[in-house]
């Protein structure tokens, strides 16, 4: 699956937050492109977690993983549609998910947590290393109670994606990555490389994007 | 917290409507009850409902059979043609029914310029549900309901000695 997200509109953020189109997708080509998607996951994840040296893993239980990525941790899951729910911490701990859907740089979304307590979240997104990241602005860590969390987000034409991840491991994961990345000192922590973190699919080869200003959106949503 | 109860549409609960004054526009049906109440709705296959109703004021609401506390505000985010954004909903009895008000109405005007809406719910079993509106006709019924209600609130002016009065939610509303 292979969409633009519809940014959020509400107004107090109409300022900062420029306003995406959506168009409704080419069924066939986003099958196909979700396909070549997860090939390029299980690539990335082998050159990430098989061959590199920089990353290190951490069996963890449940459905999550814990991996070392230059010296920054992130405890991830993934689910059956290939999507990314993690949390990356270096000086701070931040969520963040992918589906491999296009967002603009510095655009504010939306998605719904289902219950318990269900409420709005809101996410930021950034592109690193040919991938769409939704960055959580909040805190989601209460959260991470129970068997599965479920995120609905809309997209335009009246419809909504719906993203459910097993919360199977998940804290203790979650605890590990915090508690190892404070045990890193500064120096040993570097910046964020985006290329080596477990962020999911990447963005279609043919965007062209050059991460800045609005994502071609002729080219990336596949026409 | 959310439960689901029976299906209990806005006309049961707000009085019977003046068929003289029903209309219908696309999926969209006009009507104006006894009350003095001008609306304009439209009802999905599931029985769900969302419209424009004008009394004192005209709001925005869902009825989509769903148990909330009264008073209580949810932000939930509504899915429309080209565009995503969160709507402020404010549970409401209304004679007997519970509905969800929309607070802020301006919020809903750039969905309104679609083809149709859908609202997420979550429901205590940690699961969506989606209600989708056509809108087809709705510019039409709203403009419809929105002209009689001020027609409405101006006769009622005269017959207390003023004329119509301006009011701000008017403003909001107009597409």
């Amino acid at each position: 699956m292979s969409e633009r997200l519809t940014i959020i509109s509400a107004r107090q953020w109409t300022l900062i937050c420029p306003r995406a189109r959506t168009d409704a997708p080419r069924h066939l080509i986003v099958r196909l492109w979700a396909a070549a998607g997860m090939l390029a996951t299980a690539i990335i994840a082998l050159a990430m977690f098989g061959a590199s040296p920089a990353v290190a893993q951490d069996q963890a239980p449940g459905q999550w993983r814990v991996a070392k990525v230059q010296g920054a941790w992130t405890a991830y899951t993934t689910n059956g549609s290939g999507s990314v729910l993690g949390v990356s911490c270096a000086n701070t701990c931040r969520y963040y998910m992918n589906d491999g859907m296009i967002c603009d740089v510095g655009g504010l979304y939306g998605v719904m947590v289902a219950a318990p307590d269900p409420r709005d979240l809101h996410l930021s997104c950034e592109h690193m290393a040919n991938t769409a990241l939704l960055f959580f602005k909040d805190d989601i860590g209460w959260r991470l109670a129970g068997d599965y969390i479920e995120f609905a987000m809309p997209i335009g034409d009246a419809r909504f994606s719906v993203f459910r991840f097993s919360l199977a491991g998940a804290k203790e994961a979650v605890a590990m990555a915090a508690a190892r990345s404070k045990q890193a000192t500064a120096s040993a922590v570097p910046s964020l490389s985006g290329g080596d973190l477990p962020y999911g699919k990447p963005i279609p080869p043919n965007c062209n994007w050059n991460g800045k200003g609005p994502t071609p959106k002729e080219d990336c949503i596949l026409n | 917290m959310f439960r689901m109860i029976a299906l209990i549409t806005m006309a049961a609960a707000a009085g019977s409507p003046d068929s003289d004054q029903a209309q219908s526009f696309g999926q969209w049906r006009t009507e104006t009850l006894q009350n003095g109440t001008v609306r304009a709705y439209t009802q999905n296959r599931s029985g769900s409902v969302f419209g424009i109703t004008c009394h004192q004021l005209c709001r925005y609401y869902v009825d989509v059979s769903m148990r909330c506390t009264d008073g209580d505000v949810y932000n939930h985010p509504v899915s429309g043609d080209g565009i995503g954004t969160e709507v402020t909903l404010e549970c409401r009895t209304q004679d007997g029914s519970q509905i969800f008000s929309v607070k802020d109405d301006s919020g809903m005007i750039p969905l309104l310029k679609g083809s149709a809406i859908s609202v997420a719910f979550a429901t205590e079993n940690g699961r969506f549900f989606f209600s989708r509106f056509s809108l087809t006709g709705s510019r039409q019924a709203i403009a419809w309901t929105i002209a009689h209600w001020k027609q409405s609130k101006a006769s009622q002016g005269l017959q207390q000695g003023g004329g119509a009065k301006s009011d701000g939610a008017i403003k909001d509303i107009v597409l």
